[in-house]
């Protein structure tokens, strides 16, 4: 079933091209989407395009250099000619939220032709032991799925479970059409990974043809931990009730 | 006078708000606290693994040499100065010079027999698991 509640947005359809993709960055397992979307618009500078508005919560504003933000919102961004757009969040979505802020987000794309790209850590029990994970790609759209395949850099996602606003994207993208493509990184599920999200923003680079240089974010990993802590906890509490165990589990499938 | 009889989704809602609500004063405690003492408690996960427990602690900036692991019957004490300093308002920044962990772990755990390592800003402590079983056989 697909609830059908939206929470409430506002998105600026003026300087927005059709077919711009929606990057997704909420904060989830390891942090990889919040790292990947901060870094991005860190980089590349951003224009605020819109916001999405987690009902669930008390009122919540961001403020950065005295200028008040939603803890939600769409960044428009250029890069190497090319034009993105980003969401992220300062704070994490409540379990009740998923649904409205997935419509939100499918309904936002759906009204520019975007493709959402959901980028996302995926947990990995013995990531300590691994040097560069792996990125994992699923679509709902034979086309996105080629381009995923031509960056040379990514494994097609075969079995497993998808949970939390991901799965709720996708599945809202099915009732209305809309193109997306999950990049899953092997990654911590409680601590924050900058390695994952590098790993993800080399392959947003080849899927774009951009050239954003992922050493800074190494370099600066441990920092970049500590100032997310806060944030990694939040997220941890809050998706308690999310059965993300399943992601770790292989689904049963058909008995044969 | 009629009172409205709750429905069992409104009683969900109600034990799941309460929740987040403690959930958010033990944040809130756990905050404070942390500024107070400018020691940090990092974020950990126990594994139990058939024959060893896991503790894994998030300890970005630690160094590797100055960590210290006591541990005493299913307690487990680490502490490590760090540098933790996060830009917060114009001109502040949070500070803190410590991790801090104190970890109750399943069983008896002994320093001695577990394997450590610190790699990109993660401690992982392996401890075996003591057997205390033994075999019944079958009649």
């Amino acid at each position: 079933m697909v609830r059908t509640e939206v929470a409430p947005y506002f998105f600026e359809k003026r300087g927005a091209r059709e077919g711009t993709p929606l990057i997704e960055g909420l904060p989830e397992a390891g942090l990889v989407g919040t790292i990947v979307s901060s870094y991005i618009t860190s980089k590349l500078g951003g224009e605020p395009q819109g916001y999405i508005e987690i009902t669930d919560l008390p009122p919540i504003l961001a403020v950065y250099k005295s200028r008040v933000f939603e803890p939600c919102r769409i960044l428009r961004v250029e890069a190497d000619g090319r034009q993105l757009m980003v969401l992220s969040s300062d704070v994490p979505i409540p379990p009740r939220g998923f649904w409205p802020v997935a419509n939100s987000i499918v309904e936002i794309a759906s009204s520019t032709k975007s493709p959402i790209i959901c980028v996302s850590g995926i947990p990995e029990p013995d990531r300590l032991d691994i040097d560069r994970p792996k990125v994992y790609y699923l679509s709902n759209d034979e086309g996105l799925g080629e381009m995923a395949v031509a960056t040379g850099i990514v494994e097609k996602f075969e079995n497993g479970f998808l949970t939390g606003i991901k799965a709720a994207i996708l599945k809202s993208a099915e009732r209305r059409g809309a193109k997306v493509l999950l990049a899953l990184a092997q990654s911590h599920l409680n601590y924050p990974d900058p390695g994952a999200a590098a790993e993800v923003v080399l392959f947003l680079n080849k899927l774009f043809g951009m050239s954003i240089a992922v050493e800074p974010l190494l370099e600066r990993a441990e920092q970049i931990k500590m100032q997310l802590r806060d944030l990694m906890r939040r997220t941890s509490s809050s998706m308690a009730p999310v059965p993300i165990g399943l992601e770790l589990e292989p689904p049963p499938g058909y008995i044969r | 006078m009629y009172r409205r009889r709750r429905s069992l989704f409104d009683l969900m809602r109600e034990l799941e708000e309460e929740m987040e609500a403690e959930m958010e004063h033990m944040l809130a405690r756990l905050k404070e606290m942390e500024l107070t003492s400018r020691c940090l408690e990092p974020i950990y996960e126990i594994l139990e693994r058939p024959d060893e427990y896991v503790l894994r602690v998030d300890m970005p900036g630690a160094e590797k040499d100055s960590i210290e692991i006591r541990a005493s019957g299913r307690l487990v004490r680490i502490y490590a100065p760090c540098n933790y300093s996060v830009p917060y308002r114009e001109g502040v920044r949070t500070c803190a010079s410590c991790y801090r962990l104190e970890v109750e772990m399943p069983a008896q755990v002994s320093i001695e027999e577990a394997r450590v390592r610190y790699r990109d800003g993660v401690l992982e402590i392996r401890f075996p698991q003591r057997s205390r079983e033994f075999r019944i056989p079958i009649e």
